[in-house]
């Protein structure tokens, strides 16, 4: 086990290697003027931007740069924001929280409906109801999900004017009492969680369903059953905790999967997380809060995978032993 | 010169009778949440250069004296004492301004003659650059006379000296900044957490560009009539008219399109209130190859293609589909707002015919059948560069279409953002790039910086001598019959020539909550009124009651 | 599968028979283009017709590919679905009247609802949405078509290069993957068509391909090491046959299967990444259509004119779907396990 952890460990850390490598060549080589970049919104001299080369190094070599940046992010500074005017950990930090609170609010609705109609399907497979949920969760999958947030919005938004439209919050949410500000929260994350995690319903419930039904034919089922045990007990005791441990792995799986889906959806809802500030800040060309967030997702595939694998080697003996 | 519209904007059935300020206000005093399109970058007027960024510094800094609404520019009528209290004209070079001694900073410190001195330095500073450093050219000193009186002295004497030493600089701290080296200004925290001597002081900016205000109670002019200013940028006009609509904010001004416009009219609880905007539309040609820029244009620098694509633009059927009746159509580079708007210049017509045959004669023929014009293996193809603007990209989309219909191709080029644009738009880095300019009241130097030859603003490389001539004669100062004259002169010289098409001066389609009493509003820059407007105590809502935390 | 031919059939001769005006407009234009789309869908019905011909004779081993996918209802939907969608990008000129780019009255005729003259309604710029969203087609589904190619040449080729090769070759090449893997692609698209501004057909093509071909080239690998492992392939390579021969006679067959079912994944998912970057206005250059496009212009309108948004998204829903079931049922058909 511990040599299998310190394996995947490396494994990673080269992976989160190569991906900075590829994300510091692809902006530095990217046709456009980092300096003048920069001071976009701003009346600026020669003299400033000759000043901020010289500042930031970029006056210097491509490889020199480099290895300046990667000494830079082992100790932990991610660089500065210059269109925001803080350090790119601020930026981070403060989108963080929004993109974290909106990833837990989908992954809560696509596990909470795909795992009900994953079971309902896997307790009576090939069955007439079977399919017509196969075909729903698969027509749900198949939509693009910023169009899917936009009819969300329209109709919910829009049209019967139940949720907020865009935003993670109230304007004045800062000056909003305790409870108010959860009511408020979670009253803007409906439509964009909904948006983000419907899609991955569909997925759990098309995982779950080959689950349950794979533990409806084990044997311990059998037996439950013939130990009289009802329908429902069957399902909801045995086969149920059987097929939760993959879910489970699932979980770790779908975070990259949710980051990338953030982008449209915090687009789509005028969402402040790290979708929107990657968004932002690429057509901004804010390079250091582009490759900070290129990284951060690339951490999040790389932990989520470690994640799963490891949990699946807790969980299933057969994956142990070898 | 004639008084603009928007004197006094009134709301509602309260009509406030010169829009005298009624700030009784007691306990707590409304907030308004406010949304653009745009992010404020800097809170330093110094350094702004969009909307929202002016906005924000006009909520935080005090000019010397402020403009009245009517936008008048050539004395000091109307102007509204502010950081100076009273000011006279010493001779015909010097104006002597007095500071108000009630005025201080928000970290307690007076603001004096050397703050004053200071702020001039640091817009002329050549490292600043501040986008209105080129119109403080006349200003040749200021001096500080005592802690409370400073004096401007001009290199000539001319009718808008008072606007200039009043208008385009907002007073700033140099107790604070004197010891930040001007580079790093830019970039320094104070932008974004500034000590101003205005009536709203800077509680919290987060990274997703949410801009809160309070209101400063001590304000030396008077408690402000709202207690809580929420700035919140939100890039899609959609989201931002919605939210208006679900009455989740107060705020906005916009240019179209009228989709949006409508859906304001529509709503109970909503004033929509089109200000005549200072701003005019234009598709600006390049007249240098953007490629190479010592060479001409292949194109765009000949007079008759520029010629034909104006004619071949039906600007009148633009300004309908997208603004209806809101965006009257311009004949030169003027805005509504703006007093030169009065001079009736010849209109640019909608003459395909006429265009036809300006190219036919040159020569240009669709000899491949691909349905664009050509000759000698060119093609009558340009392209535009178009911001994320819902607006812009409809001009955009129905003139390619307009053009294509006489065989000349416009191929849009849509930034995914505005910033990109603005920068690609004054490297010059375009063939032809939709623009829209907000102009000052004086007109003067937004002309030049903008058409002039040397002009900063001028993207598109124009030139014309006998142009500069008359602006640099307007410049001197000249009676106002004269003034007229050469005016009229001068944008006859720009329409004859052709260097842009000049599509619309859009309404500023301003939506305001209705509760809000003393809504008074200049065109086009709302932030320097709005510590005037309040909440009547039985209109208020939740988020009027919070009170200053 | 007769049944199919059937439905195709007389879906064909219905198009004909309504839209004969219009075929014959383009018989009679000068254009060549024009005269083979009309052409084209003349002979629809009677292809549908030897098809059904063909169907009803076939009878085929029980045991091929062929015969479990007729037998597949989901692959008969999916396949007549991307049928339906395909051959209307490709005969767009014919099922509709309009120039998708053509504003035939800016002031009388905008953001009219759905009405028999415009089955999808007109929008803002009065533009017929049927005939934006057909020519559209082209647009997405070529996107999609030829980035899928180079998807399948560059992952098909990486994987046998890492398989075969192995050791360091295979070390490198397989961490370039896991790094492509964790490159949260969006972002990555984002940054490069920000950076590069307008994408042509082909660059965004390229671009899509070349960000995609990571998971494929780890399932070729994966078959490729399996396959070495396999005793007839030991053998052939002991009996000094040559690597390349090998690969064509043995390999490729066996990764027909794999190869195929990223196939039809993937033009789906293309389609909606294409989409969601056109959203972003990231697409195909205004005014010419591309589902993307056609939504992000809509959001503007979309509370007077919902219609704008909506049908592209239905268009952009049933590629994904119609792909989704031939994928799926690919696999099935090609695992061998699941005979």
């Amino acid at each position: 086990m511990a040599r299998f952890l310190v394996r995947r460990l490396l494994h990673a850390a080269a992976i989160v290697f190569i991906v900075v490598t590829f994300a510091f060549l692809l902006i530095h080589l990217a046709p456009g003027d980092p300096a003048t970049a920069q001071f976009r919104d701003q009346p600026v001299s020669q003299e400033l931007i000759d000043q901020y080369r010289r500042d930031w190094g970029l006056d210097q070599s491509l490889v020199e740069q480099y290895f300046r940046y990667l000494g830079n992010l082992l100790s932990g500074d991610l660089g500065h924001s210059f269109s925001l005017r803080r350090p790119v950990s601020e930026v981070i930090g403060q989108a963080l929280p929004n993109t974290v609170f909106l990833a837990v609010a989908a992954l809560g609705i696509s596990f909470a409906i795909g795992i009900v109609i994953g079971t309902a399907q896997g307790a009576t497979p090939h069955s007439r109801f079977d399919h017509t949920l196969t075909a729903i969760t698969l027509a749900v999958f198949s939509m693009p999900i910023f169009w899917f947030g936009l009819m969300l919005m329209l109709v919910f938004g829009q049209w019967l004017g139940w949720f907020p439209v865009s935003g993670a919050t109230s304007p004045i949410y800062s000056a909003l009492p305790f409870f108010a500000r959860v009511a408020d929260r979670f009253h803007h994350v409906v439509l964009p969680a909904v948006t983000l995690g419907l899609g991955g319903a569909a997925v759990v419930a098309r995982f779950h369903r080959a689950e349950i039904a794979e533990a409806f034919s084990q044997n311990f089922i059998r037996t439950a059953r013939a130990k009289g045990l009802s329908e429902r007990e069957v399902v909801f005791r045995h086969a149920l905790r059987t097929a939760l441990l993959p879910a489970i792995t699932m979980f770790g799986l779908s975070l990259p999967v949710l980051f990338s889906g953030s982008v449209l959806v915090e687009y789509v809802f005028g969402w402040h997380g790290m979708g929107l500030a990657a968004y932002e800040a690429v057509g901004r060309r804010d390079y250091n809060v582009v490759t900070a967030i290129t990284l951060f997702g690339a951490i999040m595939v790389v932990a989520g995978n470690f994640l799963a694998d490891l949990a699946y080697r807790g969980v299933d003996p057969r994956t142990r032993a070898t | 010169m004639r008084n603009t519209t928007a004197i006094c904007l009134t709301l509602g059935s309260t009509f406030l009778a010169g829009c005298a300020a009624d700030l009784a206000c007691e306990g707590s005093c409304g907030t308004a949440v406010i949304t653009t399109t745009g992010a404020p970058r800097t809170a330093l007027p110094a350094l702004a250069v969009s909307v929202p960024s002016q906005a924000l510094g006009d909520l935080v800094f005090l000019p010397l004296a402020e403009i009245g609404n009517d936008l008048n520019y050539l004395t000091d009528d109307g102007f509204e004492p502010r950081i100076a209290r009273r000011w006279s004209a010493e001779d015909s070079v010097t104006i002597v301004f007095e500071l108000d001694d009630r005025a201080t900073w928000q970290d307690g410190a007076p603001v004096t003659a050397d703050d004053v001195v200071f702020t001039f330095d640091l817009y002329r500073d050549p490292i600043v650059n501040s986008v209105v450093r080129e119109d403080l050219v006349a200003i040749t000193a200021v001096t500080a006379r005592d802690e409370h009186t400073v004096a401007f002295t001009f290199s000539h004497p001319y009718a808008e000296q008072f606007y200039d030493a009043a208008y385009h600089m907002r007073i700033h701290p140099r107790h604070i900044l004197d010891t930040i080296p001007r580079s790093e200004l830019a970039a320094h925290p104070f932008g974004r957490d500034p000590i101003g001597n205005g009536p709203f002081r800077v509680a919290r900016w987060d990274a997703s560009s949410t801009v809160e205000l309070v209101a400063d109670t001590t304000f030396f002019l008077g408690r402000p009539g709202l207690d809580r200013i929420v700035i919140q940028a939100n890039p899609d006009l959609n989201g931002i008219v919605t939210s208006l609509v679900a009455g989740e904010t107060d705020f906005t001004d916009f240019l179209g399109p009228l989709a949006f416009v409508n859906r304001i009219r529509e709503a109970e609880h909503l004033t929509a209130i089109p200000t005549p905007s200072l701003v005019y539309m234009f598709l600006s040609f390049n007249f240098r190859d953007s490629d190479h820029p010592d060479r001409q244009h292949p194109l765009l620098s000949q007079r008759y293609i520029r010629e034909a694509v104006s004619l071949a633009v039906d600007r009148e059927a633009i300004a309908q589909a997208t603004m209806a009746d809101l965006a009257p159509v311009p004949q030169g580079p003027v805005s509504q707002a703006n007093p030169l708007w009065e001079l009736e210049l010849p209109t640019i017509p909608y003459d395909t015919a006429r265009a036809r045959r300006l190219l036919a004669d040159e020569g240009w023929t669709d000899s491949d059948g691909d349905g664009v014009l050509d000759r000698d293996g060119e093609r009558l193809s340009f392209g535009v560069i178009i911001p994320p603007s819902g607006l812009r990209q409809q001009m955009a989309t129905i003139m390619e279409s307009q053009l294509g219909a006489l065989g000349i191709e416009l191929r849009i080029e849509q930034l995914a953002d505005f910033d990109v644009w603005q920068s690609r738009s004054a490297e010059g880095r375009f063939e032809s790039t939709l623009g829209g300019w907000e102009q000052d009241p004086n007109p003067l130097g937004s002309t030049r910086g903008t058409w002039g030859t040397n002009g900063p603003n001028n993207w598109g490389s124009y030139s014309n001598a006998r142009l500069d001539t008359l602006l640099d004669a307007l410049a001197q100062g000249l009676p106002a019959d004269q003034a007229r004259e050469t005016w009229r002169e001068a944008l006859q010289v720009i329409q004859d020539d052709y260097p842009a098409i000049w599509l619309m001066s859009p309404v500023q389609a301003v939506a305001v909550h209705s509760r809000f009493e003393n809504v008074t509003m200049r065109p086009g820059r709302w932030g320097s009124s709005i510590w005037r407007w309040r909440v009547p105590p039985d209109e208020m809502l939740p988020r009027d009651r919070i009170g200053i935390q | 599968m007769t049944r199919w031919f059937q439905t195709a059939g007389l879906a064909a001769a219905v198009m004909v028979v309504v839209r004969f005006g219009r075929i014959l407009e383009l018989l009679t234009a000068p254009s060549p283009g024009t005269l083979a789309q009309a052409l084209g869908a003349l002979a629809l019905p009677v292809l549908a017709f030897f098809g059904w011909q063909w169907s009803r004779n076939a009878t085929g081993r029980t045991q091929s590919t062929w015969y479990r996918l007729a037998r597949n209802r989901a692959f008969l939907w999916g396949s007549g679905v991307v049928a339906l969608l395909c051959l209307s990008a490709l005969l767009a000129p014919v099922l509709t009247s309009y120039d998708p780019n053509a504003q035939p009255d800016l002031l009388g005729a905008a953001t009219q609802p759905p009405s028999l003259a415009h089955p999808f309604g007109t929008d803002f710029y009065s533009r017929d949405v049927m005939s934006r969203v057909l020519h559209g087609a082209r647009w997405s589904l070529g996107i999609a078509v030829a980035s899928v190619t180079l998807l399948v040449l560059v992952g098909t080729l990486v994987g046998l290069a890492a398989g075969l090769a192995g050791g360091a070759v295979d070390a490198v090449l397989m961490r370039l993957v896991d790094g492509g893997l964790a490159i949260p692609r969006i972002l990555l698209l984002l940054v490069v068509a920000a950076m590069w501004g307008n994408l042509s057909f082909l660059a965004l093509a390229t671009l899509l391909g070349l960000t995609s071909w990571f998971g494929l080239s780890r399932i070729v690998r994966a078959e490729v090491l399996s396959l070495r492992s396999r005793p007839f392939v030991s053998a052939a390579e002991a009996l000094g046959v040559g690597r390349w021969r090998l690969i064509l006679r043995h390999l490729l067959p066996n990764l027909a299967a794999p190869i195929s079912v990223t196939a039809a994944l993937g033009v789906g998912n293309i389609v909606l990444i294409e989409a969601s970057l056109s959203y972003l206005g990231l697409g195909a250059p205004p005014p010419d259509p591309g589902w993307g496009n056609i939504i992000r212009d809509s959001t503007a309108i979309m509370l007077s004119a919902p219609w704008v948004a909506f049908f592209p998204g239905v268009a952009i829903f049933l590629t994904v779907t119609g792909f989704s079931l031939i994928g799926d049922s690919l696999r099935a058909a090609l695992d061998p396990q699941a005979q």
